[in-house]
């Protein structure tokens, strides 16, 4: 009796240690005093970036740091796949961060991503160059974050391919059944030789885009739109245009490996392939002429709407030096950050004309008809909301879609799969609160 | 047996105190690594907690909610159907395995190595090569299959039937080699004179190997057999690189929906409240095990 007695003291004295440990990181800071500061005083600030995204941040930090030198920037990354994660883990346990970047969507449940609005206010810094994402991405009325970068889709295509087979360059205004008449036309030979009128890399986006761009999104009650998506891909695969779905998961293809090898005729992806291109020229990778034009789009649809899914910078509230964290967050979303950005071949968030002539360059860089990206008309790729990534996008689309593209399930049935689990999985438990 | 009979001597009392002081490192480090964790996960399994803010305790509701959950179900019955699948066909083959490498055979020790080294490769290097051996095209089991005139063979990996079995044979390849070694190191304990006695008395290769090797084995082969089971729930690693849980959700297994819930999901609570679940559903099949070995381990 005695030892249980003991056993039990000893527990709940570690309980107790934990449960110290655990409160301790989240509540202080919150209640720090704005006591005025002395402006020159030395601040260390520390940030988690996108893996992609060190560099270049780094570089913008080193431009920032002439007109901040009192401000100290630490950088820290993580392999994207356990970005979030990790990231998490850490700000729970207390571990501050100041500023991280990422999508909005996997932070703000934790109720520790600062509200800007204020501090917007009070720089008096010009947010018309965010465009219409500035009001779109805002979180019950708030914002909550500012972007670096967009990400819209694109189509590439290799203009070699293109001459040797005498076919007419895609046009800026296809639809997807111009788009799958093109595949068709483009795709040829079997084995060594074989050429692929498209690649569509195996995310469940790039079967849906199209109902998107029709103004549906993945959370809507009434997912009809979405058949006939899905079907965009289904009849892609029957053509033989594009590589079979389950060719590509076993071997897990890669949208820059496989457009790179020069095989493939047209690649739909998102504004960070230009610099991947870039970089595969510079490297001798890429052996062809290439060009991009915008997405297809559904009938009805104005040419060049694209998705996007900004990437965003997001502050600690917890943090202790606000002011100097936002001044670096505003500096990196904001116009210098973004001509730096843009420079580099990132679409950024903010956009104005020396953004946008950095982002052209001179006109010596691939590819000549960079300008459709600063055209685009965009929807948000998913709406920015907790889980709607993480259990509807990557959950329930990726897994009911995969069944459908691999002819287990009708259209139908996976569509009405989909809705079932969206209202079961993701509404009952986030939607509507 | 009660070794706290009172025996009031000073020095035993000392010796006793010099015993724990030793195994206090370990106490400590199991205290603060294992089990401190074990039961913050039991309680948080009565709480919604996404790893910020406040702790909220729901009671039972996690539990419930788990009753409901068609995730979580289709990850039950696909555990299920893995363990039933592999601890069986792995347990044989590595006791045959064990048992031909025990005779007096050329390079004996080659052949040891050879079926021991899967073991101790890495998982992801494992992965990656039998991805390509179950390539469905260009891979060498299907080239070899269409050879052979099967016109439509399976898609391994990309196909929803054949996935988990897919899973199932690297699993088994995989870990035959560690199973072997525990075999082995059982056969060389069974005493000769046994099976020279049971020659002058007549018996045959299989009479001996039934009625010798296999009742001197039951030790082992129940202690491989609830390792194996274990084991085998909690395949997570060669899902995550092989399949992803796909295609649809034909490979999602419990440790793998688990891991999504907590870490993808950021719901530690619902996810604690699943390790439980699995944690009894392990606790229930061994206590059946333990149970029942009366019945046919001879020690």
């Amino acid at each position: 009796m005695k030892k249980v007695i003991s056993l039990l003291a000893l527990l709940i004295l570690f309980l107790g240690l934990l449960a110290g440990c655990a409160s301790g990181g989240t509540e202080k800071g919150n209640a720090e005093p704005k006591e005025k500061k002395d402006p020159n005083a030395k601040v260390s600030l520390k940030m988690a970036v996108f893996p992609a995204d060190e560099a270049v941040f780094k570089q913008g930090y080193e431009n920032f740091k002439k007109d901040h030198p009192n401000i100290d920037i630490t950088f820290e990354t993580f392999p994207q796949q356990q970005y979030y994660e990790k990231i998490r883990m850490q700000l729970s346990g207390g571990e501050g961060y100041d500023l991280f970047t990422g999508q909005l969507d996997n932070m703000v449940d934790t109720g520790i991503v600062a509200p800007l609005d204020q501090y917007i206010k009070d720089s008096g810094m010009d947010v018309a160059g965010y465009g219409s994402m500035y009001d779109t991405y805002k979180y019950e009325g708030k914002v909550m974050s500012l972007p670096y970068r967009k990400s819209n889709w694109m189509l590439y295509y290799n203009k070699t391919l293109f001459d040797e087979k005498g076919v007419e360059y895609p046009s800026d205004d296809m639809t997807w059944d111009d788009f799958r008449e093109l595949a068709k036309k483009m795709t040829s030979g079997s084995g060594e030789n074989k050429v692929y009128g498209a690649f569509l890399q195996q995310w469940p986006q790039t079967w849906y885009m199209s109902a998107v761009q029709n103004g549906s999104s993945v959370i809507d009650k009434d997912l009809t739109p979405f058949k006939e998506a899905l079907e965009v891909r289904i009849n892609l695969e029957k053509d033989g245009s594009i590589m079979p779905w389950s060719e590509q998961v076993t071997t897990g293809a890669h949208y820059n490996a496989a457009f790179q090898k020069g095989n493939i005729a047209m690649n739909m992806i998102g504004d960070w392939h230009v610099a991947q291109l870039r970089q595969g020229e510079k490297d001798g990778t890429v052996k062809f002429d290439w060009d991009v034009v915008p997405i297809p789009h559904p009938e009805g649809v104005a040419k060049n709407t694209s998705l996007a899914l900004p990437v965003t910078i997001m502050m600690n509230k917890n943090t202790k030096h606000a002011e100097e964290a936002f001044e670096f967050l505003q500096y990196m979303s904001g116009k210098e950050g973004a001509e730096l950005l843009a420079s580099q071949g990132y679409l950024t968030g903010y956009m104005d004309k020396d953004v946008e002539a950095a982002y052209l360059g001179d006109g010596t860089q691939k590819p000549t008809n960079l300008h459709y990206f600063l055209e685009t008309k965009e929807y948000p790729e998913y709406p920015m909301l907790p889980g709607v990534k993480n259990v509807v996008v990557e959950q329930i689309f990726k897994q009911e879609g995969e069944l459908a593209l691999l002819g287990q399930k009708s259209v139908d049935e996976a569509i009405k799969e989909i809705t079932k689990r969206v209202k079961g999985e993701y509404a009952s438990k986030y939607g509507e609160k | 047996m009660n070794p706290s009979k009172k025996v009031n001597s000073k020095s035993i009392r000392r010796n006793r105190l010099i015993a724990y002081t030793f195994l206090l490192p370990s106490i400590i480090g199991f205290v603060l690594f294992i089990l401190g964790p074990v039961i913050a996960s039991f309680l948080m399994s009565f709480t919604s907690w996404n790893g910020f803010g406040v702790v909220e305790f729901i009671g039972l509701d996690n539990y419930k909610q788990l009753l409901s959950d068609e995730n979580f179900k289709i990850s039950f019955i696909n555990s299920i159907l893995f363990m039933v699948i592999s601890v069986p066909i792995t347990l044989f083959l590595s006791m045959i395995i064990a048992v031909a490498l025990n005779q007096g055979i050329r390079f004996v020790k080659v052949f040891r190595t050879a079926v021991f080294l899967p073991y101790v490769t890495a998982t992801i290097a494992v992965a990656a090569v039998w991805q390509l051996i179950f390539n469905p095209t260009m891979g060498p089991i299907n080239g070899a299959l269409m050879k052979f005139g099967i016109e439509q063979p399976p898609g391994w990996l990309s196909s929803p039937t054949w996935a988990l079995i897919s899973v199932s044979i690297v699993y088994i390849w995989h870990s035959v080699g560690y199973y072997m070694i525990l075999f082995l190191a059982g056969l060389q304990g069974i005493p000769d004179y046994l099976y020279e006695a049971a020659e002058l008395d007549g018996a045959g290769p299989v009479r001996k190997f039934f009625n010798i090797t296999v009742p001197m084995l039951s030790p082992v082969l129940f202690f491989t057999t609830i390792i194996g089971i274990i084991n085998s729930f909690k395949i997570f690693d060669l899902i995550y690189v092989l399949t992803g849980g796909g295609p649809g959700r034909s490979t999602h297994v419990l440790v793998y929906d688990i891991y999504n819930t907590a870490f993808k999901q950021f719901e530690y609570g619902y996810a604690s409240a699943m390790a439980y679940v699995l944690f009894m559903l392990i606790l229930i099949i061994s206590i059946i095990q333990f149970r029942g070995q009366k019945k046919w381990v001879n020690y």
